[in-house]
Formats: C-alpha cells, sequence, structure tokens
C-alpha cells in the first residue's frame, strides 16, 4: 500500500505540468537527485550497531515568488523513499524495513551572485512507515526542520531557458519513535541530510 | 533582521547536531541457551535462526484455528524486534517449512477466547533434532499443541484463550529461547499466564539475536 502511494505520487510529479500562464513573478521548479542520509539510531545490542537509511532518491516541487530583486521566498515539499539498513560495527549490513520521509518547507532564497544563490528554511518532516521494527507503534510525529541549500545555474543557453539548477540541500532535524521510548530512548537524535540535486523551472523571471 | 534569523536557524542547526542520546539499560535478560555438563565440560546450546535464513518459513497444521494462532504467533514474535533481526512467514508446504506446528490430537473448537484463568486446559511441546554432530540441527524444528484434560475442566472458550498464549510461548522456544524464564510474569515461563510477552521476554529475544549461534540451522 505504501509502494502505492509512493509510486501515485511520483507519477503525479513527473506527469505534473505547470499552469500555462504562471504570475510573472511565481515560478514552479521540480528537482530530483540523490540524498544521504546520517544515523538515526545508534544502538548497542551484546554489539553496537547504527540503523541507518540507504542511499536514496530525493524529489522536491517548489513554488517560488520572487520577493524583490535578488529575493524569493518558496514553499518546497521534498520526499524521499528509503531502504533501512542495520550496520553491525563488527562488519555487515542488514535489512531493516523501509519508510518515506515528507518534509514540507517555506524557505528565503538570496541571490548573491551570478546564477548562485542560497536558500534557509524552515517546515516539518514526517516518516511514512508501515508498523514494524521502530515505527512498530507509530512514527513519531511530525519533526521540525531546518535546511540550507546552495544553487548554481548553469551559464549556459539551454539550461537558462529551462532554468536548470544544481542544489546541495542540507536539513537536519531531531528523530525519535514512540517505540524507541519504550525501550529506553530517553531523548531524540539529530539527523543530517544531504542531497545533491538537479533542478528545474518554468514561469517567473528565470535566474539571475 | 534576516541576518538575525539566519543566526538564529544556524544557532537551530548546531545546537540540533550536538546532543546524542545514551542507549538503554537493558537489564533482566533471563538464560535462554541451553546447556549440558558431562565430566567437566559444559556445552552451551545457543541457537538463532540466522539472517540468510530470514524469513522463517512456518507450517502450520492446517486443521481447526492452527493457522490464525501460529500467524499471530510469529506477529506477535516480529514485532518484539525493533531493528528487522526476526522475520516470519506461514507457508502451505510442510517440506519447505523451518518450523511445523502440529495438533498432538484432538483439535479445539474455534470459538472466541474467555481469557478466565484455566489451570492446564492446554499445552505444547517444541522439539529440536540435532545432527551427529551436536553442532546442527538435522531438519525443521517440530511443535506439538495438546488439549489437556487431566485438570479441572475448562471451557472451549478457556481452551482457545490458553492456546494462544502456548502458541506464543511455543513459537518463543522455536526461534530460539530455549529455556524457561522463572518468572511467570514472562510468556517463556514454564506455564505461561500472561497473553504476551513481557519487556524481559523482547529483551532476551533481542539479546539472543545479536549472539553468536553455537547451533547451525538445518539444511536449507
Amino acid at each position: 500500500m505504501k509502494g502505492v502511494r509512493t509510486a501515485a505520487l511520483v507519477a503525479l510529479v513527473v506527469t505534473a505540468r505547470p499552469p500555462d500562464r504562471l504570475t510573472a513573478q511565481v515560478s514552479l521548479h521540480l528537482a530530483a537527485g540523490v540524498r544521504y542520509s546520517s544515523t538515526l539510531v545508534h544502538d548497542s545490542i551484546v554489539t553496537p550497531f547504527d540503523l541507518r537509511p540507504a542511499l536514496a532518491p530525493a524529489l522536491l516541487v517548489s513554488v517560488r515568488d520572487e520577493l524583490r530583486p535578488g529575493w524569493s521566498a518558496d514553499a518546497t515539499l521534498d520526499v524521499t523513499p528509503s531502504g533501512l539498513r542495520r550496520h553491525e560495527t563488527t562488519g555487515g549490513s542488514f535489512d531493516a524495513g523501509s519508510f518515506t520521509a515528507f518534509a514540507f518547507t517555506v524557505g528565503l532564497r538570496r541571490h548573491f551572485a551570478p546564477g548562485a544563490s542560497a536558500r534557509l528554511g524552515v517546515g516539518g518532516l514526517r516518516y511514512a512507515a508501515s508498523q514494524t521494527g521502530v515505527f512498530r507503534e507509530g512514527s513519531g510525529g511530525i519533526f521540525p526542520l531546518g535546511t540550507v541549500a546552495a544553487t548554481y545555474a548553469l551559464p549556459l543557453p539551454f539550461a537558462r531557458k529551462r532554468q536548470l539548477e544544481v542544489e546541495a540541500h542540507y536539513d537536519v532535524h531531531q528523530f525519535t519513535t514512540p517505540a524507541l521510548r519504550t525501550e529506553g530512548f530517553r531523548e531524540s537524535r539529530p539527523v543530517h541530510r544531504v542531497a545533491l540535486l538537479v533542478r528545474i523551472g518554468w514561469g517567473g523571471g528565470g535566474t539571475p | 533582521m534576516t541576518r538575525s534569523c539566519a543566526a538564529a536557524l544556524a544557532g537551530g542547526l548546531a545546537l540540533a547536531a550536538c546532543t546524542d542520546p545514551a542507549i538503554p539499560d537493558r537489564g533482566g535478560v533471563y538464560s535462554f541457551a541451553d546447556t549440558s555438563i558431562v565430566g567437566v565440560d559444559t556445552t552451551v546450546y545457543l541457537f538463532h535462526w540466522p539472517v540468510a535464513r530470514m524469513p522463517v518459513r512456518f507450517w502450520a497444521d492446517p486443521r481447526g484455528n492452527m493457522r490464525f494462532l501460529v500467524e499471530r504467533a510469529v506477529g506477535v514474535w516480529q514485532d518484539q524486534f525493533l531493528y528487522g533481526e526476526l522475520r516470519g512467514v506461514v507457508v502451505n508446504d510442510s517440506g519447505s517449512a523451518d518450523v511445523l506446528v502440529r495438533w498432538t490430537d484432538s483439535v479445539p473448537p474455534d470459538v472466541p477466547p474467555d481469557t478466565t484463568p484455566a489451570p492446564n486446559a492446554c499445552g505444547g511441546v517444541t522439539t529440536f533434532d540435532y545432527d551427529s554432530t551436536g553442532l546442527g540441527l538435522a531438519g525443521p524444528v517440530h511443535v506439538s499443541m495438546t488439549v489437556l484434560t487431566g485438570g479441572p475442566p475448562a471451557s472451549p472458550a478457556q481452551v482457545q484463550a490458553c492456546m494462544r498464549r502456548v502458541a506464543i510461548h511455543e513459537l518463543g522456544h522455536s526461534i530460539g529461547l530455549l529455556r524457561h524464564s522463572l518468572f511467570d510474569e514472562d510468556i517463556m515461563y514454564g506455564s505461561p499466564s500472561v497473553d504476551y510477552p513481557s519487556r524481559f521476554d523482547r529483551r532476551s529475544a533481542e539479546v539472543l539475536y545479536h549472539s553468536t549461534s553455537t547451533i547451525g540451522p538445518p539444511p536449507p
């Protein structure tokens, strides 16, 4: 069921088409890439091990509005379906389930050099997973999320036309679940995520 | 204003990056390994299903509600683990199963359970067949479940409640909890009276699946 939902979302993103007329200052952006995530849980039962998401695809949809020259604001939906792996410190890596992480952020972007911009954002992240393993008692709700990104618009005619950009994206949130609390984990753990993305846009005034 | 917001966000990110939660204490694990003492030598029999054999394949006697009992017990044990250490599936072919669960003789009626205590309403036995080396299993694990008739009379509903407890208990043996707990709050107590594994059952199963087996699984 989760796979169907993910597939439907991916299909929606892939087949999405921007409106024929966007307001002059508003643009739609789709981004895809790959994401690394740090350890969700560090535990020790006989020997230490980490529970960590596998390298996973990242899909982002943003609506961006130019506030004034050099500044823009945006709202972004960020989706990452990922496998979970248990990494033993003594060697070995084992399947430990899967999840899809949904993040929604609002951000402020500053264009500080030709083609280059940086973004700061805040929002929330939710894990969607079947009720097994660390998610057996639920996903833990929505975690506050902070994010920074650096974007570079490729200085090529085709890239300008398609508003093609490459982006390095970082975010951090605190992770825990009810099952982990039941197990005795009293605090949450910071989870750092890094994504490398290629972004394409429609509408707006283009990248300065 | 923008700079102060950025500084606040950066500070928040830095703060978030600093903490690392303490690993919980997992005291209260009971002895799950079997031992045999011959002369001065002590042999430890520690068994769990290896990662390469996941999911463990359970076959349930097709009579009565045995399949339901086995599926339920498999789910209960899977749910004890946080990190995917154990996965089980009920299969239709007994020839390909790792664990065979049968009625010993009579099949109890499938009625809603009554949890009013009824001592000795049912029982179960789990048997491991060791190969000639004594260091590996020769074949599938056998579990037998029985309606007991020697004690005070129990209603069919009380027998069903007993079967649910005993199915979890016996499948606990089949996944490697070879010994009984000494405490009646645990499902692995010799005569289980609780309906689900306790936190000590869970911790014991977790420690078992992170320990090194001394007994190999049966040939696939």
